[in-house]
């Protein structure tokens, strides 16, 4: 044998022996799963989660950074998505683990027979009326509108960015407590840039603007006309993380340790709000000159019931939901009485 | 025998649909995915949806704007195609503008119609007419240009012009590669009429589907997606009967070309 032909069949071993050790590996894989999905607990450390860019998405971006899921054993991916009902098809799908947004989302997919649970929430509306700071939506019209009251609002058109969503229900639920007559709303679906430039070209009477979009209208000359989360409901519940039922029941652990790593993030940002300004111009990407003037998402690590079940009643009463939504299958795990 | 033929084609192709339909029907029979429902499932929604307690409210708006659109689209695609076409000097300046504009996809300038036009149908029916003027345009400019040489020569001897020539000579001349960018228009036209109504918009069928998307309602959504492909089959078949009739009563005589 000469060298080069031993060098050869070394060569020959070496590969055999590397395609034996794939071939035993994914064997091994194989049974693996197959053994880990027969069993009723996988709880899965890698997560990918959904998140919208808004100030209220900070708490999701703090706890990546600082290392939160990774000091909780969970590796997170963050994806960014366009809306809150967009995130539901890749979860559904198994593309995604995690999504977020509003809670209507939540109630909505359950009457359609997409069972979801919240795991962890991320902001709610202002606990009072004179809480300016936390006021992170608001109606808003032109100075020269002649629109000086809520009253005024009859018979004109609101731009909102989803029709028959959070905002046109929670405009109606507000003014209807300043006894404007809401069936003569007129309603229109604008995303929240084009809001403005629509407003100052007269195309519509008034636009629901929420976070940093609010700050920026004021800073345009517009006038908030009405707060339409606190005078629907104050501490509204407006922000969660949520999974499909099948993921929470086979995932227990793994949901536990990212709400830790939520609450952890949400402390972290309430010990100083300088903190939220500024993850809002990191994530969000708002202007450094309206992020520190703008009103901040009130964070929480849970919600009251009374306040989720308010935004239920609401959203029941202008026909965004057909029945009673079930709060404990849905929210039982972010309440505080749980 | 070619009749004949033509009929075994026409029930060919029924067949293929049926069978498809059939595929479809079955394959979803016990379909648990809310994202993809039963066929059966999407039926009953067809029906108490578009049978016809939206057709007022949803279908006729878009109906009325995909109509409104086109025609205008079209009117002004072969008008001023007719007017670029035999210019060859104008054809030739305005060629990199039409290959640019005709580029540019309308859906881009949703947001700028909205602030320009306005929320209301105006600034969708000008979207539609936009979108649909480009396929036509391009078309005439061509057909028009490249006018059998005999035709232009002959009506010259015998000194027929202006408006007589466009009416007698050049119009039927090009009709046939008029009416098919009409019928390429007509595609663009649908997809614009639902997409424009998914932005701004409080009623239409693409404003129903988008809403139904959002909601989670799948199966109204797909009865939605199910109507506009019925409307895209309708319209195109009430194209070919007209464009037939169009092409036996004005059409180019006298000659195998169309």
């Amino acid at each position: 044998m000469t060298v080069q032909e031993r060098t050869n069949r070394r060569r020959t071993v070496v590969r055999a022996g590397a395609l034996g050790a794939a071939l035993v590996a994914t064997l091994g894989l194989t049974t693996g799963c197959g053994s880990s999905s027969a069993s009723s607990e996988s709880n899965v450390k890698d997560l990918k989660v959904a998140v919208m860019n808004l100030a209220a998405s900070a708490p999701y971006y703090v706890a990546q950074e600082k290392g939160y899921f990774k000091d909780a054993g969970l590796n997170v991916k963050l994806v960014s998505a366009a809306g809150a009902a967009e995130g539901v098809p890749p979860l559904v799908s198994g593309t995604i683990q995690v999504g977020s947004g509003n809670l209507i989302t939540v109630m909505q997919a359950a009457e359609q027979g997409i069972q979801l649970t919240s795991i962890a929430t991320t902001n709610e509306a202002a606990p009072s009326l004179d809480d300016i700071g936390h006021k992170t939506s608001a109606v808003m019209v032109r100075p020269d509108s002649g629109i000086k009251s809520p009253k005024d609002l009859e018979g004109k058109t609101i731009a909102v960015n989803a029709l028959n969503g959070l905002g046109d229900a929670t405009i109606k639920a507000s003014l209807v407590k300043q006894g404007v007559d809401v069936d003569s709303l007129k309603f229109t679906e604008l995303t929240f840039p084009d809001m403005l430039t629509a407003i100052d070209a007269k195309r519509v009477d008034a636009i629901w603007e929420v976070e940093p979009f609010v700050m920026a209208g004021k800073k345009a000359g517009l006038k908030p006309i009405s707060y339409n989360f606190e005078e629907a409901a104050l501490r509204l519940p407006l922000g969660v993380s949520f999974v499909t039922k099948q993921f929470a029941d086979k995932n227990p652990e793994t949901i536990k340790k990212f709400k830790q790593a939520m609450d952890r993030a949400i402390d972290y940002l309430n010990e100083d709000e300088q903190r939220i300004r500024d993850a809002g111009v990191s994530v969000a990407k708002i202007s450094p000159e309206v992020a520190a003037k703008m009103a901040l998402p009130d964070m929480t690590t849970s919600f009251s019931r009374e306040s989720v079940q308010s935004l239920a009643d609401l959203s029941k009463e202008y026909g965004l939901l057909k029945k009673d939504p079930d709060l404990d299958a849905q929210f039982g795990l972010v309440l505080e009485d749980k | 025998m070619r009749r004949l033929t033509s009929v075994a084609h026409r029930l060919l192709g029924l067949l293929v649909f049926a069978v498809l339909v059939a595929a479809w029907w079955l394959g979803s029979q016990n379909s648990l995915n809310p994202f993809y429902p039963p066929l059966e499932v999407i039926t009953q929604h067809f029906r108490d949806n578009w049978l016809f307690e939206r057709v007022p409210g949803d279908l006729v708006p878009s109906m009325w704007r995909l109509a409104v659109g086109y025609l205008i689209g079209v009117a002004a695609g072969a008008g001023l195609g007719m007017l670029i076409g035999v210019r060859p000097r104008l054809r030739r300046a305005v060629t990199p503008v039409i290959d640019f504009m005709r580029s540019l996809p309308p859906t881009a300038l949703i947001p700028t119609a909205i602030v320009v036009i306005g929320i209301g149908s105006s600034g969708k029916v000008g979207l539609i007419a936009l979108a649909c003027v480009w396929p036509v345009l391009l078309n005439t400019v061509t057909a028009v240009a490249n006018l059998d040489v005999i035709w232009s020569q002959t009506a010259k001897a015998y000194r027929i012009s202006g408006w007589r020539y466009l009416r007698r000579v050049q119009l039927p001349g090009a009709l046939p590669q008029i009416l098919a960018g009409a019928r390429a228009a007509l595609a663009v036209a649908l997809i614009m009429v639902v997409v424009t109504e998914m932005v701004g918009s409080t009623e239409g069928i693409g404003h129903f589907v988008i809403q139904a998307q959002r909601t989670f309602a799948l199966a109204d959504m797909w009865s939605g997606v199910l109507l506009i492909g019925l409307i895209g089959f309708a319209i195109n078949a009430l194209f070919v009967a007209v464009q037939r009739g169009l092409l036996r009563s004005h059409g180019p005589r006298g000659t195998t070309r169309s």
